[in-house]
């Protein structure tokens, strides 16, 4: 930074948390970590944080707990961590080994790995730890190199699967600057590239396990000055000082999921962020959009957001302009890359922005911590960060070309993995409008639900489920009895578990398929069902699905023998439209223990039926 | 940039590091005086001070950069 703003600043801040503003305080230290994250500025957020302790208005964060085991110094890398999680909403604890301790931590099963409710273990290790003779660019059998690393790394990952649950992470290897022999060589770093795709195919053999690509790191912010070798060899620390906040800009990509802080939509502004210019006073063909300078930022931009809809993320418009104004550009401009459909929602009107993104949020059925927001008026970022401080409003700096690249780095838009009903996401958002446009017709709801022509299909999951339905615990929060977030594993060891049955649920209707949209997952002992988890995602809420649900699986467990279903509702800030699902079914209630409820159907009475306009199909194992 | 301006920073930096107020650490203050500033921190410290002033202190200078006016002295050194 260097800036002599910078007391003006820390006025500015101090008085924000004097006056107990919690999201000017953020707002503040969100606008300034963009431009000078780092060792200097973590520690004045990590206090400001520990200063609002009451929160002073901000959303509680989300906590995660991680454990790095590593082979050099990641001492000064927490601290930004913990500072840029916290600007993300997250709080995240984290341990951290002793130096070069990876396999005992791993064997070791009270060892800092295996920490109670430990979310995710980074493992941290450096080429020059894990294969030096290739750092050295010693004259090696390379096959041998990669068999042996991959080996080490498959035994690691196996015992450590044996004994937890949490994500683990493991940074790939680092090319070394020159390849050892210069050009000659096929290039600088195809050994490591090889350990790095071998490590890749060996960790899809198992659930949870990600390679965090560390060379593309290295690759992204300069290999020729990533490390400080002075410093590599008086303190272990490899990383140069302006690095330090890239590598924990990198493992907050990973955090960041893993807490389920992730952004489920992206409102964008239009003017001068998806096009340069003002339509409204440059009109349509004053704008600048093409594939030249200097249009083609907003190009860029335009393909990015484009990628965000694959990862599943809706967009949506939020626009002070004439809406038939903005409405001819989208459809008509020919340098537009993003079409009208892409969008899920268009608010193009002259409310303020945070009303805009509260309504956009509502019709999407999310909430707004699941929203992010683009747009390159920092006076429209403030509002929206002093009104809305748990949106994910996303820093933008003055240079348009930088936009797209801002955008393809933010963790919110980060997933752990990526499933089929991800990528027809935004379908299904769409196919919502066209719903509820049927709904207004329609003259009574009966009439409406009729005229959906549902069906539902209830199924015993099987393995190819495991990544859908372990995504389903994490993000799935209004309906939700029990709101028990499981890792892939964990679901994969319900589908072992003789004692349990995991029920996944799909449904379409006459605009389409909504794929896999509830689960339960009960275990049953001597005749008892007990419902340890049972949740429908909640854009098909509101449409009698989760009667059919309950009515089905009460039937299957009726076949299997079984007498009595019992579950409960633990109440979280979000879980409100779960609270009577229950007692509206004909459940009794057993008792009742700081608001949570537990309830018990007696399946040898008749179970409140299936609705008469959906078509129910169930797909038993065999 | 005046010494006192220099001094007002690094002062700042050395607060802000060590979870303290400007007012705990007063032009005066040493590594010996101040509870926080530990072995461990000092790294920290150096880091924090590289960021602002985007210099580079050589692990020669880590031993002598024991206390503000050392810190200043070493810094005007650098042409801060």
């Amino acid at each position: 930074m260097t800036d002599e703003n910078n007391r003006d600043w820390r006025a500015d801040l101090r008085i924000a948390v004097e006056n107990k503003d919690g999201p000017l305080a953020q707002a503040l230290m969100v606008e300034r970590w963009a431009k000078d994250g780092g060792p200097m500025l973590a520690p004045v957020v990590n206090q400001t944080y520990a200063g609002l302790g009451d929160l002073c208005g901000l959303a509680k964060p989300k906590p995660v707990k991680i454990s790095i085991l590593r082979s050099f110094s990641v001492e000064p890398v927490i601290p930004v961590l913990q500072a840029a999680a916290r600007l993300k909403g997250i709080d995240p604890d984290i341990a951290v080994s002793d130096f070069n301790t990876v396999a005992q931590d791993i064997l070791t099963p009270d060892s800092i790995a295996y920490r109670a409710g430990t979310d995710a273990v980074i493992i941290a290790r450096l080429t020059r730890d894990v294969a030096p003779e290739l750092w050295h660019g010693e004259m090696v059998d390379v096959q041998a190199v990669i068999d042996r690393v991959v080996a080490d790394y498959e035994n690691l990952i196996g015992q450590f699967r044996a004994h937890s649950d949490a994500y683990l992470i493991v940074h790939g290897l680092e090319a070394p600057v020159f390849a050892a022999d210069g050009i000659a060589g096929k290039n600088s770093g195809h050994v490591t590239h090889a350990i790095n795709q071998a490590l890749h195919d060996m960790a899809e053999n198992f659930k949870g396990v990600y390679i965090l690509d560390y060379d593309g790191l290295v690759a992204r912010h300069g290999r020729m000055n990533w490390s400080d070798e002075v410093r590599w060899h008086t303190m272990r620390l490899p990383l140069a000082m302006e690095n330090l906040v890239h590598l924990a800009h990198e493992w907050l990509r990973f955090v960041v999921p893993v807490s389920g802080k992730i952004a489920k939509a992206l409102v964008v502004d239009l003017d001068n962020t998806l096009w340069g210019g003002i339509v409204g006073e440059d009109g349509k063909d004053g704008l600048r959009l093409d594939g030249d300078y200097p249009g083609a930022a907003f190009q860029d931009i335009q393909r990015a957001l484009k990628t965000l809809i694959n990862r599943g993320i809706a967009l949506a418009i939020c626009s002070k302009n004439n809406l038939d104004d903005a409405i001819d550009v989208i459809e008509n401009h020919p340098g537009m890359i993003l079409k009208k459909d892409d969008f899920a929602v268009l608010r193009i009107n002259w409310q303020d922005k945070a009303t805009n993104i509260k309504d956009i949020a509502d019709e999407l059925n999310i909430a707004t911590d699941a929203v992010a927001f683009l747009d390159d008026n920092p006076a429209e970022r403030l509002q929206v960060r002093q009104t809305l401080p748990e949106v994910n409003v996303i820093e933008l700096g003055d240079d348009p070309f930088t936009y797209a690249k801002v955008v393809m780095s933010e963790p919110g838009f980060e997933r752990l993995a990526l499933t089929g009903d991800d990528r027809a996401r935004v379908q299904y958002y769409r196919q919502n409008s066209q719903r509820r446009a049927l709904q207004n017709a329609a003259s009574s709801i009966e009439d409406f639900y009729r005229s959906l022509e549902m069906t539902l299909m209830v199924e015993e999951a099987g393995p190819h489920l495991v990544t859908r339905l372990a995504q389903m615990t994490q993000k799935t929060n209004q309906f939700n009895m029990t709101t028990r977030r499981y890792s892939e594993q964990q679901i994969e060891n319900f589908l072992k578990n003789p004692d349990a049955s995991v029920f996944a649920v799909s449904a379409w209707d006459r605009f389409g398929e909504n794929g896999v949209i509830g689960l339960m997952i009960v275990n049953i002992t001597k005749g008892v069902a007990d419902i340890d988890s049972f949740l429908m995602s909640c854009r098909v809420i509101g449409r009698t699905l989760e009667t059919a649900f309950l009515a089905t699986v009460s039937e299957i467990l009726r076949d299997q023998g079984v007498k009595k279903i019992t579950g409960c509702y633990i109440p979280t800030d979000k879980n409100k439209p779960a609270k009577n699902v229950y007692k509206d079914h004909g459940f009794d209630e057993i008792d009742e223990n700081d608001g949570i409820v537990r309830g018990q159907l007696d399946l040898t009475k008749p179970v409140t039926p299936s609705p008469e306009w959906i078509t129910v199909i169930k797909n038993e194992k065999d | 940039m005046n010494d006192d301006n220099t001094t007002t920073r690094v002062r700042q930096i050395v607060a802000d590091t060590l979870f303290l107020t400007l007012d705990d650490v007063d032009e005066k203050a040493t590594q010996e005086s101040l509870k926080n500033w530990d072995s461990i921190q000092h790294l920290n410290v150096v880091l924090a001070l590289e960021q602002a002033f985007q210099v580079r202190f050589p692990p020669e200078d880590f031993q002598t950069m024991n206390s503000i006016a050392t810190i200043v002295e070493n810094l005007q050194g650098k042409g801060v």
